[in-house]
C-alpha cells in the first residue's frame, strides 16, 4: 500500500500543507527543528490513529490552533480509500474511513506503517518492557483481536493487583480472588497463545534476514521467555490450564506482595548470537543488525499475511547503519515499499541519489521540492 | 468578560454534569438567563422534586418515586425471573425493548477493586434476600460485556447456582439488522462463541 496524498491542518509546526509523496522512496531533508519528523508523525497518525512519539497526543496540535485535521488518501491492493482524522484540544478524536466514522478504541481496519528510529536499539539493549512493546504494538498489529485482548488483560491485571494490594492489610476474599484469577487467566492465556502464533511466523524471517545481513557468519536465536512453564507448541487450553495451576501455587506470595507475579506482563524476548545473550554481550553493530532484521521481518510478514506491504518510516536512522546495511535495506524496499526517510545530512542525499525518487526540503513547517 | 459570582457558579455546576463541557455549560447558563423566567424555574423545580422524592426501591434497588417501585408492584409481570443489571439506565433500555416481562435487580455498579467496589458496595445482599424461598426460578445476568461486567456476572453465578436456581447470561453478539461484513472482528468472534443450535 502507499500514501497518495495527505493534507495537513494545524499539526505540530504545520499550519496547512498538501503533500503528494512518491510511491517509492521519499527523502525528507532540512536543518534541525524544521518539521521533518513531524511529517513522518503526521503520516503515522493516518495509519494508527495515534502517534509514536508522545503519550500526550494533544501536544501535536499546532499551538495557534484548537484542533488538528489531517486527511489522507491511501492506495492498497483492494483499491483506494480515504482517512480523515481530527483531534481536539480536549483530547477528543474523530476518525473516518471512507466517510464512515470508526471507533478509535476498537481495532482499526487500517493499513500499517512501520517506524524505525534510533531509539529502537532499545528493543535489544533496553528493558524487558521495551521488548514487550515491540510484540504488543508492532507485531500485535497483525492480529486484529490482539489489541482487544491486550486491553482486556491490562484491565484484568490492574483490577487484580488492586485486589491483592488490599489483601495485604486484610484477609483476601477467596471467591473474589478466583473471579479475578479467571479474568486474568482467560485474557492472559489468549495473549500468550497469540504471541506464540505470531512469533512462530516472525522468528524464521528474522533469523534468515540476520544471516543475510551478516553474510552467514553468525547465527541468531530468539526465545520467548515466559513466567509460566509453557512450551511453544501449546494450545490455548493447555496454556490456561498451566496458568491456573501456577498462580494457585503462588497465592500466598502474591497476597503478601500485593502483586500479580505471573502472566504475559512478565514475559519477554531474549536474543542470542552464537549462544551468548545479545543484550549484554552483543556489540552495538550486532544489536543494530538485530533491530534492522526485526523491522524488515515485520515488513515481510505483513506482505505474507495481508498480501500488501506496509509503509516504512525511517526517522534519522540511516546514518546509524553502515554502508553494507544501508544498501541491504535499499535492496529490500526498492520498488515495493513506500518509504519516508528523514535526514539532516546533505552527504546522504548524494550518497543515495540513485535510490531516491523524491526529495522534499522542509523549512519552518513548509514543504518544498528539491530543485 | 467580567461576570458575577452567580453566573459563574451556574456555569460551574452545569459543567460538572456528565457529557457537558465548559462551553456547553456556558451556552446553557446564558440560555437559562435570557429565556423566559419560567423555563429556569420549572427546571429547578423539576430537579428539586425528583431529587427529594426519588429513592431506591427496597426490593429491586431501582430508582423510584414510590416504594416498592411500579415494576416490582406490577402483577402482570412474572415474578419468578429476575434480570440483574448494573444501572437504572439499563432497566430503562430493557423496558423500551418490551422483550422482558420479569422483574429486575439493579446492582448500581460492577466489581472494581481499583475503585474499592466489592460485593458489599453493590446491592448483592439485597438480591440474595429476594432469592430466599422458592419463588425465583431463573436469574438472568445482564451486566455489561467487559472485564468488570463479566467478573461481576461470574461472581453472582458462583453464589446463586448453589441455591438451586437457574443462572443465565444474556447473549453478546451481532446487532440486529446489521450485515456480517460490517461487524468488527471481536464482535464476530464473540458471536461465534455464543452460537446456538437451530430448533
Amino acid at each position: 500500500m502507499y500514501l497518495i496524498k495527505t493534507e495537513i491542518y494545524n499539526f505540530r509546526n504545520y499550519a496547512h500543507e498538501l503533500f503528494l509523496p512518491d510511491q517509492h522512496v521519499n527523502l525528507i531533508t532540512g536543518r534541525n527543528a524544521q518539521g521533518k519528523t513531524n511529517l513522518l508523525e503526521a503520516i503515522y497518525v493516518g495509519t494508527a490513529g495515534n502517534t509514536f512519539r508522545t503519550n500526550r497526543f494533544t501536544e501535536t496540535i499546532n499551538r495557534q490552533s484548537e484542533n488538528t485535521k489531517i486527511s489522507y488518501l491511501f492506495n492498497t491492493a483492494g483499491g483506494t480509500f480515504s482517512v480523515f482524522f481530527e483531534l481536539n484540544s480536549n483530547g477528543k478524536k474523530l476518525i473516518m474511513v471512507d466517510g464512515q466514522k470508526v471507533n478509535p478504541g476498537k481495532s482499526l481496519p487500517f493499513p500499517a506503517a512501520i517506524v524505525f528510529t534510533p531509539d529502537d536499539l532499545d528493543i535489544v539493549k533496553g528493558s524487558p518492557a521495551r521488548r514487550r512493546k515491540y510484540i504488543d504494538f508492532e507485531l500485535g498489529l497483525l492480529d486484529f483481536s490482539y489489541r482487544y485482548y491486550y486491553q482486556q488483560y491490562q484491565k484484568a491485571l490492574y483490577e487484580r493487583n488492586n485486589l491483592l494490594k488490599r489483601a495485604k492489610s486484610r484477609n483476601i476474599d477467596n471467591d473474589l480472588l478466583e473471579i479475578w484469577n479467571h479474568q486474568l487467566i482467560d485474557t492472559g492465556s489468549r495473549l500468550i497463545y497469540k504471541r506464540l502464533q505470531l512469533l512462530k511466523k516472525l522468528v524464521p524471517l528474522v533469523k534468515d534476514l540476520f544471516l543475510q545481513l551478516t553474510g552467514g557468519g553468525e547465527g541468531l536465536e530468539i526465545k520467548y521467555y515466559s513466567s509460566l512453564k509453557i512450551s511453544l507448541n501449546m494450545e490455548y487450553d493447555q496454556i490456561s490450564n498451566l496458568f491456573f495451576h501456577e498462580i494457585a501455587a503462588i497465592k500466598a506470595e502474591e497476597c503478601a506482595r500485593g502483586l500479580s507475579l505471573k502472566g504475559p506482563h512478565r514475559d519477554e524476548l531474549i536474543f542470542y548470537i552464537d549462544s551468548t545473550e545479545a543484550r549484554q554481550y552483543g556489540s552495538r553493530g550486532q544489536q543494530r543488525t538485530i533491530v534492522l532484521a526485526l523491522k524488515l521481518a515485520l515488513i515481510e510478514l505483513w506482505k505474507k499475511e495481508t498480501d500488501d506491504y506496509p509503509i516504512l518510516l525511517l526517522d534519522d536512522v540511516l546514518q546509524e547503519l553502515d554502508a553494507g546495511r544501508q544498501s541491504f535495506l535499499f535492496k529490500k524496499i526498492q520498488g515495493q515499499v513506500q518509504t519516508f526517510i528523514t535526514t539532516s545530512s546533505e552527504r546522504e542525499i548524494k550518497q543515495f541519489s540513485d535510490n531516491l525518487n523524491n526529495v522534499i526540503k522542509v523549512a519552518g513547517g513548509k514543504l518544498g521540492q528539491e530543485e | 468578560m467580567k461576570s458575577g459570582g452567580a453566573i459563574e457558579r451556574l456555569v460551574r455546576e452545569l459543567s460538572g454534569l456528565p457529557g457537558i463541557g465548559p462551553k456547553t455549560a456556558q451556552r446553557l447558563a446564558f440560555y437559562l438567563l435570557s429565556a423566559s423566567p419560567e423555563i429556569g424555574h420549572n427546571l429547578a423545580q423539576a430537579i428539586l422534586e425528583a431529587r427529594n422524592s426519588i429513592k431506591y426501591c427496597s426490593v429491586c434497588a431501582n430508582l423510584t418515586d414510590k416504594d416498592p417501585c411500579r415494576l416490582c408492584d406490577d402483577v402482570n409481570r412474572t415474578p419468578d425471573v429476575i434480570c440483574v443489571v448494573q444501572d437504572s439506565k439499563d432497566v430503562m433500555a430493557m423496558e423500551k425493548s418490551h422483550g422482558f416481562r420479569g422483574l429486575y435487580h439493579v446492582l448500581h455498579g460492577a466489581l472494581q477493586p481499583s475503585e474499592g467496589i466489592g460485593p458489599d458496595q453493590l446491592s448483592i445482599r439485597q438480591l440474595l434476600k429476594r432469592l430466599e424461598g422458592d419463588k425465583v426460578k431463573e436469574v438472568i445476568l445482564a451486566t455489561n460485556s467487559n472485564v468488570e461486567g463479566d467478573a461481576t456476572a461470574m461472581y453472582l453465578a458462583r453464589i446463586i447456582k448453589p441455591l438451586g436456581i437457574k443462572v443465565t447470561r444474556i447473549a453478546h453478539g451481532l446487532p440486529v439488522g446489521s450485515y456480517l461484513e460490517y461487524a468488527d472482528q471481536i464482535t464476530l468472534a464473540k458471536a461465534m462463541e455464543g452460537r446456538r443450535e437451530m430448533q
